[in-house]
């Protein structure tokens, strides 16, 4: 077959402006998508929440004083028998079991823990202390919020000239009775066991001996992370970031940009995203790695916009690709070249 | 027709996932009932000298799917000061947001109000809470006091109203050592309300700490034996290392 030569050419002519057009679109397209994509971020911040499922969360740590709230249960193995003073009534006993009654809270003094159990799906809130005046060069306050229940272990450490291992409780039932307080000193050499379980919305207040820290890797998150909170009695909102070095980075297609210290940010994950590392500095500094399908930074809840790269970006990074344009004309045209010539006609 | 089948199972599917993802839309705001605005907002999580969040004297331990009801006293009052008398719930430990607010309340004034119905399966059980999660607050704005408090029943039941006892949950905004609670009367008079004593043992740690900042505390006082009237619940906090104290007074209404 063989084709009138204004014809080819009306149809090379379109062929080629639908290439480009069609190129044109594309582009067009995949500058407005934005594909979920995996995020590398490093910040510094004095706050987040953020949804698990991970069974077990913070690494061990030695604390001058332990505050748990929710109590729902205790129970201590002294290593040697202590008196234990129940609104003033003592005995001496090896073994307290101690069960909360509403808003019962315990503080156990020089003990180590190493982490905590999560019994179900949980939303977990790590908050710094980041008080403007701080009253004691001693401790450095670290607290963890559960929304979920909560258990752990943790074994009494020796005594030191300035502090004695005890623990106190409030609002709790001892051997059955109901009491305002019960207190006991722990053994002076360490060593006693004790566990502890919580109700849901428990919180865990860690003074952390000075030099010590506390912090934990490789914690799933499966849920939106707000880098931000609410100021009391309004509802102004406040960025929780600290520092000038928070950064956030795109692997698949290197991009990465800088956070200001007075930013908002809220990163969604897409799957898999994972609070690679945490740990107590001067606030949580942490790192997060995982497919995301959405990061958004701003001045505030209307100034947020999208960081996530569009589709173009990725193709853009995979630039071989565009050597495909110039071959996809290459081969029009030569198609059109071989419609032009008879079957027989070299 | 297995084509079609296909096609219904599918638009049914498409449907149910609409239907959720509506739901679960709408859980994400506030949600409007009859009698109230129930839902999830970003609550305040910074902190003043003492934050109250919850004023009660009798709260039951609800479980899911019951229906509540709130019952307080409302002094009398001029009329125009009706209209600044508020209802909210919010969780002691914020968690997922959660905020009920009473609105178009026709609140009886020199009487007993009930809110509700307030079923759990709306919001409360939808988003996992805990009965002893939820703090009621009600309140008045009084042009010489300020904001006065009245003291709540939560209930499903009146018959489960058996307590005298109030209970008061706030905020610290510092970690204290220790608390000092004092009530006294309109005319500034002490009332004896049987508090405890609210400190650490610092024979365990010289900078041991009762509460630590921002976590939420109970306090309980008895004030059960006096006349009905405005009382105040001054609250000092001694905060550890340091001379430092933070306080706060509470005006509440007393109606036995």
């Amino acid at each position: 077959m063989k084709l009138p030569n204004a014809s080819l050419t009306r149809l090379l002519h379109w062929g080629i402006a639908a290439v480009w057009v069609s190129t044109a679109v594309a582009v067009l397209i995949a500058t407005h998508i934005h594909p979920p994509t995996t995020l590398a971020a490093s910040l510094d911040v004095r706050r987040i929440s953020f949804k698990t499922d991970a069974n077990r969360i913070l690494g061990p740590n030695n604390d001058s004083q332990l505050l748990v709230s929710k109590i729902r249960s205790v129970q201590i193995h002294f290593n040697s028998p202590q008196l234990v003073s129940a609104d003033g009534t003592t005995h001496k006993t090896d073994i307290v079991e101690i069960s909360g009654e509403p808003f019962a809270a315990c503080s156990f003094y020089r003990v180590r823990s190493d982490g905590v159990n999560l019994e179900r799906d949980s939303l977990l809130t790590l908050s710094v202390d980041q008080d403007p005046n701080p009253t004691s060069s001693t401790f450095r306050p670290f607290s963890l919020n559960v929304h979920g229940l909560l258990s752990g272990n943790l074994t009494s450490q020796a005594a030191t000239q300035a502090l004695v291992p005890g623990f106190s409780c409030q609002h709790v039932r001892v051997d059955g009775a109901s009491v305002q307080s019960v207190e006991s000193r722990l053994s002076p050499g360490g060593g006693d066991a004790i566990f502890f379980a919580t109700y849901t919305d428990a919180r865990l207040d860690f003074a952390l001996d000075q030099g010590n820290s506390i912090g934990d890797t490789q914690i799933p998150i499966r849920d939106a992370i707000r880098f931000w909170e609410v100021e009391p009695g309004s509802e102004n909102v406040k960025t929780v970031l600290l520092g000038n070095e928070n950064k956030v980075s795109f692997e698949d297609v290197g991009q990465s940009f800088m956070l200001d210290d007075a930013d908002l940010l809220l990163v969604e994950p897409h799957r898999d995203l994972y609070l690679r590392r945490f740990v107590l500095k001067d606030g949580i500094q942490l790192s997060l790695h995982g497919a995301v399908r959405e990061v958004k930074s701003g001045a505030g809840p209307k100034d947020l916009r999208t960081h996530l790269p569009t589709l173009f970006d990725r193709i853009d990074n995979t630039k071989r690709v565009w050597g495909v344009i110039p071959a996809l004309v290459a081969f029009v045209l030569g198609l059109f070249e071989k419609l032009r010539r008879s079957p027989g006609e070299k | 027709m297995v084509g079609l089948s296909h096609i219904k199972r599918s638009a049914l599917a498409m449907s149910l996932i609409a239907a959720f993802a509506s739901s679960w839309a709408q859980l994400i705001g506030p949600r409007q009932f009859a009698n109230r605005v129930e839902g999830t907002k970003p609550v305040p999580t910074a902190l003043a000298q003492f934050t109250l969040i919850a004023l009660t004297r009798n709260a039951v331990h609800f479980h899911s799917n019951d229906t509540l009801y709130v019952r307080f006293f409302v002094p009398p009052m001029p009329l125009a000061q009706k209209d600044g008398i508020f209802l909210r719930a919010l969780e002691r430990e914020a968690t997922t947001g959660y905020f009920m607010t009473a609105k178009n309340p026709p609140w009886k004034v020199g009487d007993w109000n009930v809110f509700g119905p307030w079923p759990t399966k709306d919001v409360i059980d939808i988003l996992g809470i805990d009965a002893g999660n939820i703090g009621v607050l009600a309140s008045y704005r009084d042009d010489n006091s300020g904001d006065v408090y009245l003291p709540i029943d939560l209930y499903e039941d009146s018959n489960q109203l058996s307590a005298h006892t109030y209970t008061l949950h706030f905020i610290a905004g510092r970690p204290l050592q220790s608390l000092d609670i004092n009530v006294s009367n309109a005319s500034g008079q002490h009332v004896d309300a049987h508090t405890s004593t609210f400190r650490c043992n610092k024979a365990f740690n010289p900078n041991c700490i009762w509460c630590a900042a921002g976590s939420v505390q109970a306090i309980t006082f008895d004030i059960s034996s006096a006349s009905a009237g405005v009382y105040h619940v001054q609250l000092v906090g001694h905060v550890p290392g340091s001379l430092e104290t933070i306080s706060e007074d509470f005006a509440l209404y007393h109606h036995p």
